[in-house]
């Protein structure tokens, strides 16, 4: 690229703009959209040349799209490829073709491997001889009496082998916390009872719908007072190869792992209950087990255990935690219906919870002054019973959150803030006030650049400051 | 309505006709604002930027070209209308979270800024016991999603100028600016033709044509982004880039000789002083630290070229 003398960059920085004739935000950003034409525009630009700042501004204002694609001038062959209709045609045919190809075989291939699994479950009341290689026998305590069985033993044994897998390695790796909880974590979350086999056994993740958030996500935020439970024993990663059919076609469990368990999961009913006798997660039911996972995330596995630590599960749960990242720092959203909301994974993901279930009926901090004596105190439970009672039953509307590490305070309308010090896990609703003064209004803006200084915005323009993490606060005149 | 602004007879016969169709777009009825209100506004807008001789027509034209849905949405929201403001909340809050984490790229930073901005959007200072909301100034000229990344932008930029101001002692000390030798006097100062040459070449530009100059060797942008900022090819860019180069280079010499100056001397001014290479070289020795983020795009053509003059 051709540079210019050093004396035209000098004098291109002088006479710049005065801050007088800075157009305002419209202007800027029609120009950004290319919404200004004419005059108007012609204005601008003559500004802008003279103005950085201006230009700044409109550099991080231009909207998220892709480049301009026009077409180069010089590159006409590029074009011309697709410029013939029927070629353009050849070409979306030839694409429908191939997915629909990919679809069909997809669907025969599934159909073939859900017989297999109705096999099973037919066989299962007859123990069979199974068969577990080194791989799993790495990753779990086994009878000593597995041996390896040959490839050419009868179907129905073969394909029983697979189920068995899940069930042993369930019944052999069952945690007495939830290690399952880990193992699944991601791909259970809201997708209801049906995590309950696929995530234990490591064989795929039942429903498959823990791609993202389902609807009962609010009911798994609902118990956010359940204690954190530890994830430990590992999850066996199933490599056996089992001879599916007549035809000498082999089959990766792993791979058809997804499959084969939804079948499982939804006819699989006895599996449940037999699972649920296996895992005595402390008393806690097999239906809050979905609660549990939502909240806690896993910790990471280091030191001299870590080659027994928990490990990723087979099919689909593998796919699905190989692309969560879990962080150790949990990220704060208020989504735009006004529910408070936390990612474990960066934000792929996003769990919502409620304060104000976790602290309904349970304790609140009250701030209190320094000036604060009986009286205060006594105004201060009045307040908090005042707010407790008139929070309402369905959750509030979250309007504005700030997190700093652990420290996370949510503030809603009405005039409700929460605080957690422990990444989200408990809460407590905290009433700022000072000299009989409290907050009113809806709290749309919390500010806390450390742990101990924050500031709050509400709608009836208070402005109101903490500089011991919320210990006492102040309100600004 | 701004106070002392009569409306012009133009602008408000355009009003009057294009009031039913404008007011049935808006859907200023579910949003609380008044047809009467939404007329002002309008009327308001127009006289914001419409030339003083603007045709009745011209006003036509300029009412139809604005974004009628967002310019109620945010003039109800800033009157204090609740079904508005749920809307807004609706459809813009997260979006301007996300267009923080763009603008500053970092998650701290970009939470402060937007939850700043959102209590000015709400509107938590009052005025003569209104409460007084940033709402309020948006003309729907460009989308209010777009007038949204430019208020971020505005703040951020304006954030980072104060920041830039107030460094502390203690920073300094660390950086070693507080010890820090004096920067050198250069030996020779330009020639006084040079610099009037320089200045009638670059006048000689269009507005645009210096816009990709400032853009490109002062902001460090891209071909690309500046491609994006004009809505052209970013080869485009590239080729007015290098032709500008070469054409300002031949003006002001062609300025310079006809000041009286020899070709071979103004060649010579326009290439930099041996005595100047050295300065450079001991200053970049001295250098200890890399410029901070912000302004190293400002400065790294600046620095590249002298370097690569030198």
């Amino acid at each position: 690229m051709q540079s210019i003398p050093k004396i035209v960059v000098k004098r291109l920085q002088q006479h710049p703009a005065t801050a007088e004739s800075h157009p305002d935000a419209d202007l800027l950003s029609a120009f950004a959209e290319h919404s200004l034409k004419g005059r108007e525009r012609a204005l601008l630009i003559e500004h802008l040349a003279a103005c950085g700042d201006c230009r700044d501004v409109v550099a991080l204002a231009l909207p998220v799209t892709e480049s301009v694609t026009l077409p180069a001038a010089g590159s006409p062959t590029r074009m011309g490829w697709l410029s013939s209709p029927t070629l353009r045609w050849a070409a979306l045919s030839a694409g429908i073709l191939v997915v629909t190809s990919a679809g069909i075989l997809h669907y025969s291939h599934r159909n073939q491997v859900t017989t297999v699994a109705s096999n099973f479950m037919q066989k299962a009341a007859a123990p069979t001889p199974y068969v577990l290689d080194q791989t799993l026998s790495r990753h779990a305590t086994l009878p000593p009496s597995a041996t390896r069985m040959e490839p050419s033993a009868a179907l129905d044994s073969q394909t029983s082998t697979t189920h068995k897998l899940a069930l042993e390695a369930n019944r052999v790796v069952q945690p007495p916390s939830s290690a399952r909880l880990s193992a699944s974590r991601v791909s259970t979350v809201g997708s209801g009872s049906a995590g309950g086999i696929g995530s234990g056994s490591g064989i795929g993740s039942g429903s498959g719908a823990g791609q993202g958030v389902s609807p009962r996500r609010d009911s798994i935020a609902q118990a956010s007072e359940a204690p954190t439970v530890p994830t430990q024993n590992p999850t066996p990663e199933i490599h056996q190869q089992v001879k599916v059919g007549a035809a000498s076609t082999m089959v990766e469990v792993q791979a058809e792992a997804t499959a084969l368990n939804t079948e499982t999961a939804t006819t699989g009913q006895n599996q449940i209950a037999q699972d649920r006798a296996d895992l005595p997660l402390r008393g806690r039911a097999f239906t809050d087990l979905n609660v549990v996972k939502a909240k806690d995330p896993v910790p990471p596995q280091t030191g001299p255990n870590a080659s027994t630590a928990p490990l990723p599960a087979s099919g689909m749960a593998m796919q699905t935690s190989s692309s969560v990242m879990v962080q150790a720092t949990p990220r704060w959203t208020v989504s735009p219906s006004g529910t408070l909301q936390r990612s474990f994974d960066g934000g792929n993901t996003w769990l919502t919870v409620d304060p104000s279930a976790s602290h309904r009926g349970a304790m609140a901090l009250a701030s209190v002054t320094a000036q604060a004596g009986p009286v205060a105190t006594d105004q201060k439970k009045e307040n908090l019973n005042r707010k407790a009672s008139t929070a309402p039953n369905p959750s509030p509307v979250f309007l504005a959150v700030a997190a700093n590490g652990p420290e996370v305070w949510a503030g809603a309308s009405g005039g409700l803030l929460y605080h957690s010090s422990g990444g989200g896990n408990r809460w407590a609703l905290v009433a700022p006030s000072e000299a009989g003064t409290i907050l009113t209004g809806d709290i749309i803006s919390i500010q806390f650049p450390d742990p101990q200084h924050g500031r709050i915005a509400t709608s009836t323009a208070e402005l109101w400051t903490t500089f011991d993490a919320g210990q006492t606060w102040h309100k600004q005149q | 309505m701004r106070a002392g602004t009569p409306i012009s007879a133009s602008v408000q016969s355009a009003v009057s006709e294009l009031l039913s169709e404008l007011h049935a777009a808006s859907g200023c009825e579910k949003l609380g604002l008044a047809r009467e209100s939404f007329a002002e506004i309008l009327a308001d807008v127009a006289m914001k930027y419409l030339p003083a001789g603007a045709t009745e027509a011209e006003s036509r034209t300029f009412l139809l070209s604005l974004r009628i849905e967002e310019l109620a949405l945010a003039r109800a929201c800033s009157a204090g209308h609740n079904t508005a403001w749920e809307l807004f909340l609706i459809r813009y809050r997260e979006k301007l979270y996300q267009c923080a984490l763009r603008i500053a790229r970092e998650d701290s930073a970009a939470r402060d800024l937007a939850d700043s901005l959102y209590a000015e959007l709400y509107g938590t200072t009052t005025r003569d016991g209104q409460r007084v909301s940033k709402l309020a100034s948006f003309t729907g000229r460009g989308s209010l999603e777009g007038w949204l990344r430019t208020v971020l932008a505005q703040e951020f930029v304006n954030r980072y100028r104060r920041t830039r101001r107030l460094v502390s002692l203690d920073e300094e000390g660390e950086e070693g600016s507080q010890f820090a030798a004096p920067e050198p006097e250069p030996v020779s100062s330009p020639d006084s033709r040079l610099e009037a040459a320089t200045d009638a070449a670059l006048a000689s530009l269009s507005s645009e044509d210096r816009m990709v100059l400032a853009s490109y060797f002062l902001d460090g942008r891209t071909l690309a982004e500046i491609a994006r900022l004009l809505a052209v090819h970013e080869s485009t860019i590239s080729r007015k880039v290098d032709k500008l180069a070469k054409s300002l280079r031949k003006k002001i010499l062609a300025n310079l000789t006809q000041q009286g100056m020899a070709r071979r001397q103004a060649e010579e001014a326009l290439d930099v002083d041996v005595r100047d290479l050295r300065l450079d070289i001991r200053r970049s020795l001295a250098q200890e630290s890399s410029p901070p983020a912000f302004p190293r795009k400002r400065e790294s053509r600046v620095e590249a070229l002298q370097e690569g003059q030198d």
